[in-house]
């Protein structure tokens, strides 16, 4: 307990997610106000959900434990129904305020593309999610205590640590798919999102087997991650053209990103085709489309 | 307690005054408006803002506009951009706004968990009188409305004893004023603060180093606020006068009363900034009409200027020195005495653009800031500390509300780009805040604490 493990949890679950918000969110205003928003509807969905879930409980009879931890599943299944319909929803929203900042902008372009409000979008979901299973568990580990004093498990701290972790990288993922599914009515992308979420969700059910939860989300946060990054079309690191996967350094003055802040729009190379900017960014705006 | 009577008389007031946000974003001449909605609103506003005066208008935010001879310069042509630049521009001011709320709500959250103090009762202000330690429901809530009403007509004869005197152009009165109630803040409540956090830690500190600490940091904080000082010193010491009176309203409002309280209070900022004779609008049209400043100690500025020419790459470079030196520039003329002419303005107004800058010609772009009211700060913070000193001690509560008040933030902003005029700036975060609390502390937490329990994810 104490301040090892508050740091060492803290890190573990938020460190990556802390270091895409700093390295590729907190420059652009926008982004920031994406992933606000994100964080928003997760909670609106959140609430519903609970509401639902509170609801059911106080009708039924409290001493029933297989009652209730039936209502339970069903609270966990229906809350994560309701974040993918949160999302559809945003992906709603975030369309039409692309079209808003198609108008508003000099040159016809809109300074942030749908796919990059995919990723802030996802990260907005997973940070939100990551910081409503997490806050209460640091606080508590900050004070005294022993973890499992009573017959549980001994790495409580841990293992919730590394599965908010995970959750959050894969909130991330789910949300670029979803919105690549939206955007090119690939339905089965859109369900692929659901039944992710739900497996993992349910995974989670086996706890504290952590090998049947933490282990099979892993894998499958691998698994999405890498699919993620195949199906965009040949996204180079860095360099110019179509597919080159050539690898050019950062040009000084362009900084991590490679473009200046707010000008984060594809670049189209004079046959028409996308050409890609510098920088990880050049991963959300090279989709080939 | 009668001793808070005193700064509590002129916070409460000044709190309640400077609870709406206002931009006036639009191109300054009224004779190239065609239709710009809120163009004379926001020349006048220019006006305001060089104007020199320390008139007391402390609600409405104005937008800091910067020099208006560049401005002047540009033309009907330019109107369309300007718009098109604000709006652009919207997500930066956002943010800009985003990261003092933040601050000002995270340093409440701070004390609220860590020092006890401002989460025992102690008794009650004066203004709340009705107590709530009444053993039935009903009581209970009708005191605290009771509560409430009185707090709000103190409130409302407060503002209307304001707006009587800026009518009359009693500007020493008000301005003696408002150097006693930050004198209050920045000494008094700061030395209970700094005495509270010690006693927490339990670190000892003799009398000498405390006289030394205290006078340091009210006597830059009186003269970063009044007079002139850097911008970035002057946003932080508001931010943590906002915070200090947050924390008294946290430990002196009662439960039930806090809540009822924060309520009515954002009907009433809707009412007073929005009807036609209410006093808010009534003080911003006085202002206006004189054009005088809305009176600016009491107001969150984030203006900057930025001269975006031709040489990109020295932007950054100048942006922070020039803001520097313009809000030096800013608070002299704020605080130079009303009669000062024009044309006087003008020449102190007309070197902006070309100071620090070598002597590029290209046209200047400014960048407006956006301002805040304190009183939306304090009563931000107000809400999310009163759902961080929840007894049950969650931390869900306390992050639902901050995120719930920055998307009514950003949805102000947002109608503020849209109508361009004074808005109120507490009905939509606290509209969202108290829903949020509410909810989050009764369904979501019953739910979240069993599904911690059996380490469920959803």
């Amino acid at each position: 307990m104490t301040l090892a493990v508050f740091f060492g949890c803290t890190f573990i679950a938020f460190g990556p997610a802390l270091s895409l918000f700093l390295f590729t969110i907190a420059r652009d205003p926008l982004r920031i106000i994406i992933l606000i928003a994100g964080a928003f509807f997760w909670l609106v969905s959140l609430l519903l959900s609970s509401l639902i879930w509170f609801i059911a409980v106080k009708a039924s009879d409290p001493r029933d434990e297989a009652l209730q931890r039936g209502l339970l599943i069903f609270g966990v299944m229906f809350s994560v129904l309701l974040q993918e319909a949160f999302r559809f929803l945003y992906y709603k929203l975030l369309r039409k305020a692309i079209e808003g900042l198609v108008a508003l902008s000099e040159d016809g372009c809109s300074p942030i593309s749908i796919q990059q409000m995919a990723y802030v979008a996802g990260v907005g979901f997973g940070l939100m999610s990551g910081a409503f299973s997490m806050i209460n568990l640091l606080a508590d580990a900050l004070g005294p205590g022993t973890v499992g004093i009573h017959g549980d498990s001994q790495l409580y701290f841990l293992t919730s640590a590394f599965m908010t972790m995970v959750l959050i990288f894969l909130h991330t993922f789910w949300g670029i798919l979803f919105f690549h599914g939206c955007e090119n009515q690939r339905w089965w992308e859109i369900a692929a999102v659901v039944l992710m979420h739900l497996a993992v969700s349910g995974s989670t059910f086996w706890n504290p087997l952590y090998v049947g939860s933490l282990v099979p989300s892993y894998l499958l946060m691998a698994v999405v991650g890498r699919d993620v990054g195949r199906w965009i079309p040949a996204a180079p690191v860095g360099g110019r053209g179509p597919a080159s996967l050539q690898l050019v350094p950062v040009r000084p003055g362009e900084g991590f990103w490679g473009l200046p802040p707010g000008d984060h729009r594809p670049l189209q190379g004079p046959e028409g085709d996308f050409q890609a900017g510098t920088g990880p960014d050049a991963v959300l705006t090279r989709w080939g489309y | 307690m009668i001793t808070f009577m005193n700064n509590s008389d002129s916070e409460d007031e000044t709190c309640n005054e400077r609870t709406s946000l206002m931009s006036a974003e639009s191109p300054p001449i009224p004779s190239y408006q065609d239709g710009l909605q809120a163009s004379e609103a926001g020349e006048a506003q220019i006006h305001r803002k060089r104007h020199a005066g320390s008139s007391r208008s402390p609600n409405n935010v104005a937008d800091g506009d910067m020099s208006d001879s560049g401005v002047r310069a540009r033309g009907s042509a330019l109107e369309n951009e300007d718009e098109e630049l604000t709006l652009k521009y919207g997500a930066k001011h956002v943010i800009m706004l985003f990261a003092p709320v933040t601050l000002c709500m995270i340093v409440v959250v701070a004390t609220i968990k860590s020092v006890r103090f401002y989460t025992e009762k102690n008794g009650q202000l004066i203004y709340t009188p009705f107590s709530e330690d009444t053993p039935s429901v009903g009581q209970r809530l009708l005191n605290s409305v009771l509560n409430t009403i009185i707090m709000i007509s103190v409130i409302v004869v407060m503002t209307v004893f304001l707006v009587v005197l800026y009518k009359y152009r009693c500007y020493k009165f008000i301005h003696g004023w408002l150097i006693l109630s930050s004198l209050m803040l920045l000494f008094l409540f700061t030395y209970i603060y700094l005495g509270e956090v010690l006693k927490t830690y339990n670190v000892a500190m003799d009398y000498p180093t405390v006289i030394l600490v205290i006078w340091n940091f009210g006597a830059v904080g009186m003269i970063c606020i009044h007079w002139k000082g850097p911008l970035q010193l002057q946003q932080a010491y508001l931010i943590m006068i906002s915070a200090l009176m947050a924390l008294v309203f946290i430990k002196y409002l009662p439960e039930w009363s806090a809540w009822v309280i924060l309520g009515a209070i954002s009907i009433y900022d809707l009412m007073a900034v929005l009807c036609p004779k209410g006093p808010l609008r009534m003080l911003v049209e006085t202002a206006q009409e004189r054009n005088e400043p809305i009176f600016p100690a009491l107001i969150y500025s984030s203006a900057m200027i930025w001269t975006v020419g031709m040489a990109k790459p020295d932007t950054a470079a100048r942006g922070p020195s020039q803001q520097t030196w313009d809000a030096a520039e800013d608070e002299r003329e704020k605080h130079s005495s009303p009669s000062h002419s024009d044309s006087q303005i003008l020449e102190t107004r007309s070197p902006v653009p070309s100071h620090p800058i070598t002597s590029l010609e290209e046209p200047e772009e400014e960048e407006r800031g956006v301002k805040l009211g304190l009183g939306d700060f304090i009563f931000y913070s107000v809400l999310v500390g009163k759902a961080a000193a929840t007894p049950s001690g969650d931390w869900n509560t306390t992050l639902a509300c901050f995120v719930a008040i920055l998307i009514g933030l950003c949805l102000t902003l947002l109608l503020l780009a849209v109508f361009k005029k004074a808005l109120p700036a507490l009905p939509i975060s606290i509209t969202f805040g108290l829903i949020f609390y509410f909810s989050t502390d009764n369904l979501v937490r019953p739910f979240m604490d069993t599904l911690a329990s059996h380490q469920l994810y959803i």
